[in-house]
């Protein structure tokens, strides 16, 4: 197959890839109350990119899709209606440059943020290892205490 | 000549399956035949190092980070471009944490669904073993056992926990 067809190929994919793509975007309407700080470094053969997808939980496992924003490195700010809790589904794709394999790896947590609360989540993936960490803004903005991770209370299913 | 040597290389896969099957039947069932494995393998990977924090930390940072990282369903899909196949399967990666006073233990099994495991444990073949041991004050004395260079991005995650210096989960 030479490097042409191969072209179409990958396009059709993409073009078929995105066309079939439930995602919206996030309105992010509220007032800003999440900070969200990203550093992504892929390599010469892959390339990364992070994604927050978030749910409204309507119970301890089940929510509405609200939408998604895409967290290009550096700072992206988000607003989280406060009281209501939430599901924020961290989501790294990494595709390889040349083409060939791609995949989605995820950091999933509930975050039910106070009135008035501030809180700021650090963001990284390199050398296929990914972090995300959570933290509440302490009084005068002082860094404050980490969030632990949240998980949702599903039934199992085998 | 020729006519013997084609029917020797006939045999070398015959002997290459016979092989494998001894090396199946014979992989480790437990952590510690693992360890025992790795030390006397040609193609052992052990390491051993000591990190500047207690015990107690390193032993709660393994908890929690295994839990967190290494419980993973991975199911992938592989294309061929080239033969226009396609193949699937899930890695089910388990890890078991096990500590007391003086000593904290976690063990990396991977059950793969598209290999026929051949003599593995029922949650899949040993991949990393990490053992922490109190030194003196702040101190922890850290022996990793890996099975292959697969399990590098698992040892390289483990020893940024042990560290301190780097939290993150490995992309499985």
């Amino acid at each position: 197959m030479g490097p042409p067809f191969r072209l179409v190929c990958s396009l059709s994919l993409l073009v078929a890839v995105a066309g079939c793509s439930n995602l919206k975007t996030y309105p992010n309407t509220a007032d800003k109350n999440l900070q969200v700080q990203t550093k992504l470094s892929g390599s010469f053969l892959t390339g990364v990119e992070a994604f927050l997808h978030i749910h409204r939980l309507k119970d301890s496992c089940s929510g509405d899709y609200l939408g998604t924003v895409e967290l290009k490195n550096g700072l992206t700010q988000v607003g989280i209606a406060p009281g209501q809790p939430t599901y924020l589904a961290f989501a790294f794709n990494t595709s390889a440059r040349l083409g060939g394999s791609f995949g989605t790896t995820s950091y999933t947590t509930i975050l039910t943020p106070r009135a008035g609360g501030q809180y700021t989540a650090d963001v990284s993936y390199a050398d296929r290892i990914y972090n995300v960490s959570i933290r509440e803004v302490g009084p005068r903005g002082a860094p404050g205490r980490e969030l632990e991770r949240r998980t949702r209370d599903c039934p199992k299913t085998e | 000549m020729l006519c013997s040597m084609l029917r020797k290389q006939r045999r070398l896969p015959l002997i290459a399956v016979a092989l494998l099957l001894v090396g199946c039947a014979t992989a480790p069932k437990n952590a510690e035949e693992f360890r025992q494995a790795m030390r006397s393998s040609p193609f052992k990977k052990v390491e051993s190092f000591e990190v500047a924090r207690p015990f107690q930390d390193v032993s709660s940072t393994l908890r929690k980070k295994g839990n967190e990282c290494l419980a993973r369903t991975v199911r992938w899909t592989a294309t061929s471009a080239k033969y226009f196949n396609t193949r699937s399967g899930v890695n089910t990666y388990k890890p078991t944490f096990v500590a007391n006073a003086n000593r904290a233990e976690l063990h990396v099994q991977l059950k793969r669904s598209a290999v026929v495991e051949v003599g593995s444990p029922p949650d899949g073949f040993y991949r990393v073993v990490l053992d922490a041991t109190p030194m003196a004050k702040d101190r922890t004395r850290i022996d990793m056992y890996a099975l292959s260079i697969d399990d590098n991005l698992i040892r390289k995650a483990m020893r940024g926990w042990v560290q301190g210096d780097n939290l993150g989960c490995p992309d499985l």
